[in-house]
């Protein structure tokens, strides 16, 4: 059964384009839209990766890993951060919140692929 | 750059080497898969099959032949899982392995300008073998390492230790070990000496670590990448294992087998640790005490405990001593400098080979060490090797050899200095100790004879005062010195072979064997090594000769003085039937002197005496004893020396 990877992004084109990339890699992808929805996700499927925007509407990508770190069974759940910051302080924000990894945009499949056999077992 | 910005015509004769090489790779890969198909998973066959995919790909990037590299790169990319264990070799994998095979080969065909590739089968073969599709158009440049000159493989030494934020996180070591593994040949040892019982254990908790070394040409940046998003989440060391130096001793060092824990430092100041001695000097001193108490009144019941006790201490001891023992390797290669100026101050070239540069001597050894070893070496290369051309004219090689060894043995730091010169002239040894007058015409002295007389106060065999050597400092200089530290030297020399210097000396010179001996309120520690006897001495065997007064001790009188006023303590020392010490310094000259009390013997702290008290006074330093009083140490040489003129009124009696 192949890994489910879920994508949090409100940019269409950013979403598409993972889920391409990710089913190219043999993932199965479930897409979000934002912290809120992927928070409603998360409550039906239990992805093995989390790869999150940061600048999103509702919820941003910090408060969600917040809340999932927070407790509940996605709570040891490996969280990339993918992010067009390139300033490091983004990095130790979303650290301290309990992200496992970073991508930074733009994007390239070889460091999406390297970033999520980093996180996962 | 690649090969094909080159001219046709040096491009051509590459191109065809390429192809060759390729054929080679091809015919290597089947012998591997044939290994796999046999049940050869090992580690090697694996590597085959890795090194001729891997090696294809870079030659292939390396012509712009993008569809053979980055097949090729797509099979390597599986080939990981397989050596990293991922995937084992089970009856699809190698079908799959044998189809890439297959297409890598058509590949090659194809490139060298046959029939286009079947893409389909070369597809169906990625698949069997779990590779991810392909995702990578035009395949990043950095991915394809163009064939230029590989650096080499170089081996590192990591320790890893996840803080608990680490799990927190959602990170995992597993995969940075798997990603670490990609980057070249990883080892790896875990430490779970932190793992708490069960029932102590927490699941936020972060007991584990791990060790190893990797083995790779990649740049040390591309280590640290790997632990990119653990920075700040575990405790990382990354370090060169040291390449064994170029030489004819086995690579044993060479890092990879070496337990990572030795390499954990933390720098301690040295105030502490000398405090701690004193006190563990102190724990000495009242296991000493203890130890003749419970001889005194054993008692089966408490004798275990004794034990125990005696053992912790001795232990603690030696624990502590490892703490401040020093490597020697700057005294090692402050060694390989002098030889250097001594070639260019002699002329000579010299073949300088040294050994057991690991060794570890106590602090207090390794400031003592450089003096004497200094001089040995400048004796080895000005005195003891002969200059090239009449190292030539006897057909020895032109160039000497010195060899400078370290080794522990028997609680001992030994240091010998070797060279294949000349060796000691037995005879010029002979006439120049009868010319000193220190033996007679007629003698005939031995090898034993001979050592003694070079080490011999005043004697000095080079028949030249050379700008190195000759300066007035002779080995009996150095022997003094060397003696004084509990040392000795010892030489070992065959004519027109070479010469041997072995110096020993003790590991630590901060403990002491002494003697504690008690004069009116004072107590004194005499070391044992300087102790001939102790005795009552009877009222015949004392005679007084105005202020001095002898004793008779075996077949010879002995300078005799009370040792309170020797050194200027005045204390009345009973006179009838004295507790004498016969004592005896570094050239075997006797003296005794009385005591008061006999004490005990006991290990001791040595402490230098700063300021007031001139050591030149007969004193050599102090302890503290177990009940906090001071003793100082006698300085067996200098008292020795203080007593001459008695002695030589001794010798005349004798006489």
């Amino acid at each position: 059964m192949a890994m489910v990877i879920l994508t949090v992004d409100d940019s269409p084109t950013m979403r598409e384009m993972m889920l391409n990339s990710l089913s190219a890699m043999g993932y199965d992808v479930v897409q979000a839209i934002d912290g809120i929805d992927a928070l409603e996700k998360l409550e039906r499927v239990s992805p093995s990766v989390i790869i999150t925007d940061i600048n999103m509407p509702r919820m941003n990508g910090i408060s969600f890993i917040d809340e999932i770190r927070r407790g509940g069974p996605n709570r040891r759940t490996p969280i990339l951060v993918l992010t067009t910051e390139t300033d490091p302080l983004w990095k130790t924000e979303a650290k301290r919140a309990g992200a496992t990894g970073w991508i930074t945009k733009p994007f390239d499949p070889d460091r999406l692929a390297e970033a999520i056999r980093r996180v996962t077992v | 750059m690649t090969a094909t910005s080159l001219p046709a015509d040096i491009l051509a004769p590459i191109n065809a080497l390429f192809f060759q090489e390729c054929d080679e790779l091809l015919a290597s890969l089947d012998q591997g898969l044939n290994g796999l198909k046999r049940g050869d998973a090992d580690g090697e066959t694996i590597n085959m099959i890795f090194r001729s995919v891997h090696s294809i790909k870079g030659g292939a990037a390396n012509f712009d032949l993008a569809a053979l590299a980055q097949f090729a790169h797509r099979v390597e990319m599986a080939l990981s899982d397989l050596r990293s264990g991922k995937i084992s070799a089970g009856k699809s994998v190698l079908d799959g392995l044998q189809l890439a095979s297959d297409s890598l080969a058509e590949l090659v065909e194809e490139a060298r300008g046959g029939a286009p590739t079947d893409v389909a089968q070369s597809e169906r073969a990625l698949k069997a073998l779990g590779a991810a599709p392909d995702i990578s158009e035009g395949l990043a440049a950095h991915n394809l390492e163009p064939m230029k000159q590989p650096d080499p493989a170089r081996t590192w030494q990591f320790r890893f230790q996840p803080n608990p934020s680490l799990y927190f996180n959602a990170n995992d070591p597993i995969p940075l070990f798997r990603e670490l593994g990609r980057l070249g040949e990883v080892k790896l040892h875990l430490d779970d000496r932190d793992l708490p019982d069960l029932h102590d254990l927490t699941p936020d908790g972060a007991y584990l670590a791990w060790s190893g070394t990797i083995t790779t040409q990649r740049a040390e940046r591309d280590l640290w990448n790997v632990f990119e998003f653990v920075g700040g989440d575990c405790d990382l060391e990354i370090a060169l294992v040291q390449k064994e130096a170029q030489g004819d001793k086995p690579a044993k060092a060479s890092g990879e087998a070496r337990p990572l824990e030795n390499k954990r430092v933390i720098r301690v100041d040295l105030e502490r640790v000398d405090k701690l001695f004193n006190l563990v000097g102190e724990l000495l001193v009242h296991q000493t005490i203890y130890s003749q108490f419970a001889l005194r009144h054993p008692d089966p019941e408490a004798m275990p405990a004794y034990l125990e006790f005696e053992r912790l201490s001795l232990e603690i001891q030696e624990g502590l001593l490892a703490i401040r023992s020093q490597s020697i390797k700057p005294i090692f290669q402050r060694m390989a400098r002098l030889v250097r100026q001594l070639e260019t101050a002699t002329g000579k070239t010299v073949n300088f080979i040294s050994d057991g540069e690991d060794a570890e001597v106590d602090r207090s050894v390794l400031e003592q060490l450089s003096e004497p070893l200094t001089h040995m070496i400048r004796n080895a290369v000005d005195h003891g090797l002969e200059d090239a051309a009449e190292r030539a004219r006897l057909g020895k090689d032109p160039v000497g050899t010195v060899r400078l060894s370290a080794y522990h043995r028997f609680g001992r730091i030994f240091l010998e200095v070797m060279d294949d010169g000349r060796g000691i002239n037995h005879e010029k040894v002979r006439s120049k100790a009868i010319a000193k007058g220190l033996l007679s015409e007629q003698a005939l002295p031995s090898e034993e004879d001979i050592e003694a007389l070079i080490l011999s106060p005043g004697f000095s065999t080079s028949e030249i005062v050379t700008d190195i050597s000759g300066r007035g400092v002779g080995m009996d200089v150095v022997n003094k010195s060397v003696r004084a530290l509990g040392g000795r030297i010892s030489i070992d020399s065959q004519e027109g072979v070479g010469t041997t210097f072995t110096l020993s000396l003790p590991l630590t010179l901060a403990l002491m064997d002494g003697m504690v001996v008690g004069v009116g309120e004072s107590l004194f520690v005499i070391p044992v090594a300087g102790i001939v006897e102790s005795l009552q001495a009877q009222s015949a065997q004392i005679k007084a000769f105005g202020d001095s007064r002898l004793l008779r001790f075996r077949d010879e009188y002995l300078p005799l003085a009370e040792l309170g006023k020797l050194l200027g303590y005045t204390a009345d020392a009973r006179l009838s039937q004295p507790v004498c010490l016969v004592v005896e310094d570094d050239l075997s000259n006797k003296a005794a002197f009385i005591v008061d009390e006999i004490v005990g013997r006991q290990q001791v702290v040595v402490k230098e005496i700063e300021g007031a008290y001139c050591p030149s006074h007969g004193l050599s330093g102090a302890t503290i004893l177990g009940d906090g009083r001071i003793a100082l140490i006698v300085d067996v040489n200098d008292v020795v020396e203080a007593l001459r003129s008695v002695s030589d009124l001794a010798k005349a009696l004798v006489a």
